[in-house]
């Protein structure tokens, strides 16, 4: 999309604006943007925003306050979910998304928000109670195997302790159990 | 006739039971947010495939094991008349963003209220337990176990990165929303709570006031959450907030103590002048019964109104019988203000002389 001041360069700051009580969207690009006086920094489009801070009153997304700041679209940004269709720039109006797989399309700009709404971007926490996903069994096979194992340790069994070791040590080195582990 | 004695078997609701800490607080809540693997998200969903997913967690779900339907009312709020579908957003069985989905939005209701599934807002389905008092860990354990039966029966959005995927990726982990509802008048009349509020919101918590801004500030009930689903189990997420409701408590106290100090006179005129207002009142707006319920709400936690005066069961069914849905359902009927004024007035001393009759 175009910038919607120069109608030269690619637009890459979105934001909504509300002129003499009339809302708008904007589209600028970098350079407009910075002749505005609009600033993004490290602190991203904060309510000091140089000399047009009275005229532009509504920057922040009324769902969202200001989360969604900075508003910068780069290009991957524009990226649609291939499942439900859902792109980017729809979901930043509506704040729903539109299925599971849009955690996987938007996943990059997704990680941005995690940073400034959650306490992380890892899940901590139980899986489903019908998880029928092979992770979760060999997962909870391993829980088992330490249980075991610490008993043994506890009963100075220490050669029950070292076959345990060793069969821990062969299921997660399987794929996808690592991560969890690393967890633990 | 057996099925209609069934329907209207009579359970006392949860709200009418005292609870740990009650003087304070006034009840936890658990909400737990889930999907369904393979359908997506409600934003992407015909009317025709919102009523169909309904359809199927409720079947699902009242036919499960550990669940006895009889235990279960089940809504569809297009059903229902506008009087009922407030009522229960008064009684917080539905939330108010479920209402604006009322072509689709359906709710199971456990009879005794302290359990839902609403179907038809952002998420396909939204568990919810309340307890009276400050119990986290019992309405945790209660929507936990709604949540887990219903995990069993349909196959749920969850990757192991990001736990139990919602459409708001501000609930996408957990899908845990865990909220205390506090009753803090002592708080407001010292002025302290706006710093509070303050400061627990920087510190990544939520400080609301209760259903309606205006008859919440009016009844100094607010409601406390946490907000991060993500990267925060639901265990740290249960210590941080029981942490920092603890010390709220702790603070009213202090500050009702400090009230009682230095105005005593003026408060214990203030509890007794709204007992007589509730008991005689012919017209009475949301917003004044909610106030004179704090008060009384405050004086029974002092030890001032004893059981001769009333119970704290009066109390809690005052409080939620006084919301415009609630009255007017009484009635049966939208009523203009006035006309709701005075039947809430009404109410409130039928609900006194009931309470006299009991004796
Ligand atoms: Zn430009
Ligand atoms: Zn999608």
């Amino acid at each position: 999309m175009k910038c919607t001041r120069c109608h030269k360069n690619e637009a890459s700051i979105e934001y909504k604006s509300i002129i003499n009580g009339r809302s708008r969207q904007e589209n600028l690009c970098l350079d407009c943007a910075r002749e505005l006086g609009l600033n993004f920094g490290a602190g991203g489009i904060g309510p000091s925003w140089g000399p047009l801070a009275g005229m532009f009153g509504n920057l922040y997304d009324q769902n969202w306050g200001q989360m969604w700041l900075p508003g910068s679209l780069s290009p991957d940004q524009r990226e649609v979910c291939p499942h439900c269709g859902m792109t980017w720039r729809e979901f930043r109006n509506g704040g729903r998304l539109g299925c599971a797989d849009c955690y996987e399309a938007f996943a990059d700009q997704l990680k941005g928000l995690y940073a400034r709404v959650q306490r992380g971007a890892k899940y901590d926490g139980r899986r489903p109670a019908n998880s029928p996903s092979s992770a979760a069994t060999v997962a909870d096979e391993i829980a088992e195997l330490r249980a075991a194992q610490a008993l043994a340790v506890k009963n100075e069994d220490y050669e029950q302790a070292a076959q345990l070791r060793d069969r821990i040590k062969a299921l997660s080195e399987e794929g996808g159990v690592k991560k969890n582990e690393e967890k633990r | 006739m057996k099925k209609k004695d069934n329907e209207n078997r009579i359970v006392s609701p949860w709200y009418l039971t005292a609870g740990p800490e009650v003087d304070v607080a006034a009840s936890s809540r658990v909400r737990i947010a889930r999907n369904l693997a393979g359908v997506d998200f409600p934003t992407r969903l015909s009317t025709e495939e919102k009523k169909a997913l309904g359809d199927r967690i409720v079947s699902k779900f009242l036919a499960a094991p550990g669940i006895d339907p009889k235990d279960w009312v089940d809504v569809r709020l297009i059903d229902m008349d506008e009087p009922g579908c407030l009522s229960l957003v008064e009684k917080r069985l539905i939330s108010p963003e479920l209402l604006q989905n009322r072509e689709t939005a359906r709710v199971l209701i456990r009879r005794d209220e302290s359990a839902s599934l609403m179907m038809g807002e952002e998420d396909h389905v939204r568990i919810q337990a309340m307890v009276p008092g400050y119990d986290l860990k019992r309405a945790y354990d209660e929507a936990e176990s709604l949540a887990k039966i219903l995990e069993a029966e349909l196959p749920v959005a969850f990757t192991e990165e990001l736990g139990f995927l919602t459409a708001c990726p501000t609930n996408v982990g957990t899908g845990l929303r865990v909220s205390v509802q506090l009753h803090l008048p002592a708080l407001v009349m010292t002025r302290e709570l706006k710093v509070l509020a303050e400061a627990l919101q920087k510190g990544g918590l939520a400080v609301r006031g209760d259903h309606g801004e205006s008859s919440a500030a009016a009844g100094h009930m607010f409601q406390i959450s946490n907000q991060c689903t993500l990267g925060v189990s639901p265990q740290t997420t249960l210590q941080e907030l029981g942490a920092v409701v603890d010390q709220l408590i702790e603070r009213e106290r202090a500050a009702r103590e400090a009230l009682v100090r230095h105005s005593r006179l003026a408060l214990e005129d203030r509890v007794w002048r709204s007992l007589a207002l509730l008991q005689n009142a012919r017209s009475l707006s949301e917003q004044e019964a909610v106030r004179l319920l704090s008060d009384l709400r405050l004086g029974y936690a002092l030890g001032w109104l004893d059981k001769e005066d009333l119970s704290w069961e009066l109390i809690c069914r005052l409080w939620a019988e006084v919301g415009p849905g609630s009255v007017q359902r009484r009635e049966g009927e939208i009523l203009e203000p006035q006309r709701r004024d005075y039947k809430r007035a009404e109410i409130v001393r039928d609900l006194f002389a009931a309470e006299r009759g009991k004796e």
